[in-house]
């Protein structure tokens, strides 16, 4: 049976009806998500709430996204960024381009977790 | 850039036909000009000849004469204008010898005053042996036999021929003038008017950009929201068929994105081993083909090398592989050789296609009929085509009894 991986996903996105559409469609596998617009809420989110993986699109306002990724790293906490030019982030987990399908985010979400968790047992 | 190739090609065309125009027409207008002056010196020297090397009176020669025009029949021609009016034939310059089987030389006639009697001689001495002709650029001369003797007459036309050289020499100047203001013309309409050409080039790279930036974050809500619908009310045919035409347009949409337009002055040129390249990639895609059931086979000659972007040229390799995927039936091979001086690198498989040339796969928004994936824009070997020009290279697609072939020679 596959390993089924129940995760606590932020997801930062200034597309409101992207936020919805995968908040709906991630908690329908069990899992339980927030989303937030703006990159002042992604760090004000991060300070209250461990996380297993974030999903951050490259165009969230505020706050500049590499900055994020950057402290994403440095707490250790998977990142998927949304860019059409991932090698600008190279120090995130993964990079997704847009458009996408919901299995290759899941794909990659499920990927970039299992990885983290690997590493941190061995 | 591609247009400005073509604008040039345009002006050096253009200003290629008026030349070879005006030059034939004026080529032909100084022709004319020029016979027209020899047939009346001829005219006149027969007439000469007629009355035996002599100033001849306007009584003479002979109207029955058969060779010559009748002397009405040249008035109703010419007019006052002709060569035999009176005018014409009182400002006649010439001098006749006769020379008899000795070589001794008889003046007969000699209304001159350029040269001198001792140098008439030579000259007509020299043209003995000839019939009819141009000697010293305007002197007309025929050389006939009378009462056994060979008779030289040498008649002056310079005052005739002055208004052909005059002509002559403007008809150089007005053609030299008008190649180059024709030449300004054109550069400053081709530039105008390949300006709008630019212009469409640019709206359909700007379009085909835009197109990709505002479809693509639509079409993931559209997907994530079906699945979601799936998901929670179970699936039917209607989100089936959302979900279909959703996942084709993402991959219309992807495709767009991955061909980033491309634009030669992006390229950087490096010394590139082309056979490694090729290598590397063709081993990397056995999988992928293997996963579909083509059989891939590479003929990769070693150390080739070539000046130019590495990473242009993967491009061409992967959108080469891609299109492979898409139309082989069961197998594909890649090829690299060298012909003459030109790099040829050649991608084949089999095909349903009828025999005949494809190249209309190189334009953009192209597919075949026979694709097997049809969630495609079309721009991959478009792509290519562009690549390959940066390159200065040529591009080229045939089927031949059932194995298509595209050919990249660099």
């Amino acid at each position: 049976m596959k390993a089924v991986i129940y995760m606590n996903v932020l997801i930062a996105d200034p597309d409101r009806d992207f936020l919805s559409s995968y908040k709906t469609l991630l908690e329908l596998s069990e899992n339980t998500v927030q989303t937030v617009f703006d990159g002042t809420q992604v760090m004000s989110r991060l300070a209250e709430e461990k996380f297993d993986a974030v999903i951050l699109n490259e165009n969230i306002p505020r706050i500049k996204c590499k900055d994020i990724v950057k402290s994403l790293n440095d707490d250790g906490i998977p990142v998927i960024v949304i860019t059409q030019r991932k090698e600008r982030f190279v120090t995130a987990d993964d990079c997704i381009r847009l458009p996408f399908l919901p299995n290759e985010l899941r794909e990659k979400l499920d990927h970039v977790c299992k990885k983290r968790a690997v590493n941190e047992i061995g | 850039m591609r247009l400005d190739k073509v604008r040039k090609k345009f002006v050096l065309y253009a200003e290629l036909s008026v030349f070879i125009l005006l030059t034939v027409l004026l080529s032909v207008i100084n022709v004319i000009n020029f016979t027209m002056v020899a047939e009346d010196a001829d005219h006149m020297t027969e007439m000469i000849s007629l009355s035996s090397g002599k100033f001849f009176k306007e009584e003479t020669p002979p109207e029955n004469s058969d060779s010559v025009e009748s002397k009405k029949e040249r008035m109703k021609k010419f007019g006052m204008m002709g060569p035999d009016s009176p005018e014409m034939r009182a400002s006649l310059r010439f001098f006749t010898y006769a020379f008899d089987k000795n070589g001794s030389a008889e003046l007969i006639e000699y209304r001159m005053s350029a040269l001198t009697q001792s140098d008439a001689i030579d000259l007509a001495k020299t043209l003995v042996k000839e019939s009819t002709g141009w000697t010293n650029l305007t002197y007309r001369y025929r050389v006939y036999e009378k009462d056994k003797k060979i008779y030289v007459t040498v008649i002056d036309q310079s005052r005739e021929l002055l208004p052909s050289y005059r002509t002559l020499i403007i008809s150089a100047i007005g053609e030299l003038l008008v190649l180059l203001i024709s030449y300004l013309v054109l550069v400053k309409v081709g530039k105008s008017l390949f300006k709008q050409f630019e212009e469409a080039d640019r709206k359909q790279k700007y379009f085909i950009a835009n197109i990709e930036q505002d479809f693509k974050m639509p079409l993931t809500v559209i997907s994530a929201n079906t699945e979601v619908l799936e998901r929670k009310n179970g699936s039917d045919e209607q989100t089936k068929a959302i979900d279909r035409q959703v996942r084709k347009m993402t991959g219309l949409v992807k495709d767009l994105g991955a061909l980033a337009i491309f634009e030669e002055k992006d390229m950087t040129i490096t010394d590139t081993d082309l056979s490694a390249v090729m290598r590397e990639f063709t081993e990397n895609q056995k999988q992928v083909f293997e996963a579909k059931n083509i059989e891939l086979t590479a003929d990769i000659a070693p150390d080739i090398t070539l000046e130019g972007d590495e990473q242009a040229l993967k491009k061409i390799l992967s959108e080469l592989a891609e299109n492979a995927l898409r139309y082989s039936l069961t197998k594909t091979s890649f090829t690299l050789r060298k012909q003459g001086d030109r790099i040829i690198i050649s991608q084949a498989n089999d095909t349903d296609l009828p025999n005949g040339s494809v190249d209309q796969i190189f334009d953009r928004f192209t597919t075949l009929a026979n694709a097997k994936d049809k969630n495609t824009a079309g721009l991959g070997l478009s792509y290519v085509k562009d690549i390959v020009k940066a390159h200065n290279g040529r591009v080229s697609a045939k089927v031949v009894n059932g194995i298509f072939t595209v050919e990249i020679a660099l």
